[in-house]
């Protein structure tokens, strides 16, 4: 049984700010793809987009699933699991930004400069950095749970 | 302030600068297309990559509650750690084939702007022959 009144062991953390940061992170590329295409907010994204992340952070924090996940499954693969998680999504990002400022500038179109939002990088970088310590803080703590 | 230039339209080089002007014009469509359909993939992307983690953690709890049901023998201990690998394995595949699908915008987008620059420089060229030498 789940004791909801205990501090939050090292690896239910990771997956709690993994998840976190990830999320974050996707709804301001949405976000950011919206207000491009404003007075048409969904032309490129759907309501769905917006929705399935913060339903996701409901049911983490109602089912407490962090935790949950973090009591089943053994530290090294969730540290696996989320460094590979926020490693593949920040070279995701790095690729959409290396592709959006690899354009000539004789060829910008003041929407393709829109999107040469570099800040996004930094976001993920910060998602990615703050996994990193937590997966440290993981592998040092010698609770299991 | 710029020159105004008149040739007759029966003169293969006229109809040659058209062409290659409406053919910059497509592949400049072809970016821009190219442009508003990168963000949404990288999106997918990233949401790929979480179903696939997710499922990973996912098919984990599964087999950890299936050693923990049943007697942790070698064969269930051996099939545990094999769907374990098989499931890390899988989230790597899909995840990295996502992000590898989006690198390979890259090169596309590449020859798309390979081709504005070449039938930029054609117009050019028929502009220049024209202006140097125009028809009788």
């Amino acid at each position: 049984m789940i004791n909801m009144k205990e501090p939050l062991a090292p690896a239910a953390a990771l997956i709690r700010a993994t998840v976190w940061g990830q999320l974050v992170g996707y709804l301001a590329i949405v976000t950011m793809i919206g207000i491009e295409d404003a007075p048409d907010f969904f032309a490129r994204i759907n309501l769905w987009s917006f929705l399935w992340p913060p339903l996701i952070l409901l049911l983490m924090h109602l089912f407490q699933l962090d935790k949950g996940i973090a009591t089943l499954i053994p530290r090294v693969w969730i540290i696996t699991g989320m460094l590979l998680l926020s490693i593949f999504t920040f070279l995701a990002i790095v690729v959409g930004v290396w592709l959006s400022l690899n354009i000539p500038e004789s060829l910008i179109t003041p929407g393709w400069e829109y999107t040469q939002t570099t800040s996004i990088i930094a976001l993920y970088l910060c998602a990615l950095s703050i996994t990193i310590y937590f997966s440290i803080r993981t592998c040092r703590s010698s609770k299991e749970v | 302030m710029g020159n105004c230039y008149i040739f007759p339209g029966d003169d293969a080089r006229v109809q040659r600068f058209i062409d290659k002007l409406e053919e910059r014009e497509k592949y400049l469509e072809e970016l821009e297309v190219k442009r508003n359909e990168l963000w949404p993939k990288i999106t997918d992307t990233i949401a790929t990559c979480l179903q696939s983690i997710g499922g990973g953690l996912g098919i984990g709890a599964t087999i950890v509650g299936i050693i923990a049901a049943v007697e942790p023998t070698q064969i269930v201990k051996t099939l545990a750690i094999g769907g374990a690998i098989v499931s890390v394995v899988g989230c790597v595949a899909i995840c990295g084939s996502s992000v590898a699908s989006t690198y390979s915008e890259g090169s596309e987008q590449q020859i798309i702007i390979e081709n504005i620059t070449d039938t930029t420089n054609a117009a050019i060229f028929e502009f220049l022959d024209l202006r140097d030498k125009p028809p009788e």
